[in-house]
């Protein structure tokens, strides 16, 4: 129940974008067409998993043995940019056609305030690892929902008619608001 | 004592980050994935290195 209670509190209650304000960059750059959404989602939920896992076992074995729990920022920071790296590679020798389709989001995701806010987020709340794999997927999968619910809509706002004024991002932070108050009613759900 | 720790950490971090991205860029491209751009051009950010790179293929 606990595990479950984490994912969706990740995912809709505490979703990174409409109650962190975090992410805002990709969410109002990649979501003006739907292909592009879910292929940076798709990313996203893959780069923040791995940077978690690591980053629990860097901090638990090997920062708090040798007391440098102060240094996880940096730690951090330097973790998820070099598993990036590494992810990049791997993906462009063994699969091109999913570096055509995931590769060129990766090096935007390196400066994701989001990856860093999950790492720290799971050594915070002091999670098991079982518990911060689970938040690992619960939070990023938030974010491609957000993603793809905003490209839909967007796509939707190109052919509406919209004031002059409003065109463009304007009338994209106001659906993002209205969205906003609409995930307050998922606050009563755990 | 702890200081040499936290250097050693910080030293082999940036140590395991220049290796990745030294092999990172000589990794050859796939085949038609030479001149892919992200379709971020609504994002503001004029300081994204990414941004900056899609210029500049754009110019060339």
């Amino acid at each position: 129940m606990n595990l479950l209670t984490i994912f969706l509190s990740g995912m809709l209650i505490n979703n990174i974008i409409l109650s962190k304000f975090l992410g805002i960059c990709p969410f109002m750059g990649v979501s003006t067409k739907l292909s592009s959404a879910v292929g940076m989602g798709l990313a996203v939920i893959f780069v923040i998993f791995g940077a978690s896992v690591f980053s629990w076992v860097l901090y638990y074995y090997a920062l708090v043995p040798l007391g440098l729990e102060y240094m996880k920022l940096i730690c951090f920071i330097l973790l998820i940019a070099s598993f990036v790296q590494f992810v990049e590679m791997f993906v462009k020798k063994t699969s091109p056609s999913l570096y055509k389709s995931l590769g060129i989001y990766l090096p935007l995701i390196t400066t994701n305030c989001a990856v860093l806010y999950v790492t720290l987020d799971n050594i915070t709340q002091k999670y098991n690892f079982v518990e911060t794999i689970v938040n690992s997927i619960g939070v990023p999968a938030g974010f491609m929902l957000m993603l793809v619910i905003f490209a839909t809509i967007r796509e939707r706002l190109d052919s509406a008619d919209v004031p002059e004024a409003f065109k463009g991002n304007p009338i994209a932070l106001v659906v993002a608001a209205i969205m906003a108050i609409a995930f307050t009613a998922f606050a009563g759900l755990v | 004592m702890k200081i040499i720790y936290a250097i050693g950490i910080v030293v082999v971090l940036i140590g395991i980050y220049v290796l990745g991205l030294t092999l990172n860029k000589n990794t050859p491209v796939p085949e038609g994935c030479e001149n892919l751009k992200p379709e971020c051009d609504s994002c503001g950010i004029q300081t994204c290195i990414v941004r900056n790179q899609n210029k500049n293929k754009g110019e060339e």
